[in-house]
């Protein structure tokens, strides 16, 4: 097997660096293959997971920063976005009320729905490493 | 986010041109709260234009659903792309925000409101 496409981003944390980030993420995502609706599905998930960092994670401290890590193999796209932020409780968020629709609470069902596997791990020098995984429809190896 | 205003029959058509995110989420609102304010019958949001939302964006679509509802003055969506639609049916805001396949029919949808 082919060793896996690999890529870095570091980005400031303010929301002007997020449309970069998606370029970013989507030109790779397209010239391995990933048809339209994954490379959407993709840019949404980054999105939200970018805005939730940004403005929850850092307050909107520009001063920080956060890490993009793409690797693409013959079975699916990986991104790992990492930050320094203080820890996020994801068992104490409230999913959203689907029968009762209002303005807020979509970032991380949004980013569940588009993709098919999403993780969170804690590093022992502290922050998030928040792992977005897209499976290719079919193996280019068959 | 480009933009450009058009009025058809009392309707404040208001085109959206490129990424709805959470950047251009306060611009959004800004100008959308403005034409529901001082549009003559209804605001018709066409959204062909658009190739991505977020949940910021779909938030200030509801909040200014929610405006228009309180003021009595109409308020759509129409001529979403396939992409755009499927964040709607997600979040099933689409079940509340009125959303139409075109602007023509749009058009004829908030008049026949108002009228109903």
């Amino acid at each position: 097997m082919a060793e896996p496409f690999v890529d870095t981003l570091v980005i400031p944390s303010r929301l002007e660096s997020i449309d970069g980030a998606r370029e970013w993420s989507a030109g790779h995502a397209r010239s391995a293959g990933f048809d339209q609706r994954a490379v959407y599905d993709l840019e949404l998930a980054l999105t939200e997971a970018l805005s939730n960092v940004i403005r929850h994670g850092y307050a909107g401290n520009e001063r920080r920063a956060v890490r993009l890590s793409l690797a693409i193999d013959s079975a699916k796209l990986s991104i790992r976005v990492q930050d320094s932020a203080p820890t996020f409780n994801r068992e104490g968020h409230q999913p959203p009320d689907l029968d009762n629709p209002g303005p807020k609470g979509y970032g991380l069902y949004l980013i569940e729905e588009l993709m098919d596997e999403v993780t969170r791990d804690h590093p022992l020098e502290g922050g998030t490493v928040l792992t977005l995984v897209k499976y290719r429809l079919e193996s280019p190896d068959g | 986010m480009d933009h450009t205003v058009d009025t058809k029959g009392g309707i404040t058509v208001v085109r959206l041109q490129g990424v709805i995110d959470v950047n251009e989420a306060a611009a959004l609102r800004t100008l959308l709260e403005r034409d529901v304010d001082s549009a003559a019958r209804g605001v018709l949001v066409d959204l062909s234009g658009v190739r991505l939302i977020d949940s910021s964006g779909i938030g200030v679509l509801v909040s200014v659903h929610r405006r228009a509802a309180e003021t009595g003055m109409a308020f759509g969506l129409a001529a979403c792309n396939d992409s755009v639609g499927r964040v709607f049916e997600l979040t099933r805001t689409n079940k509340l925000l009125r959303i139409f396949s075109t602007v023509n029919v749009g058009l004829e949808g908030l008049a026949d409101s108002e009228r109903g």
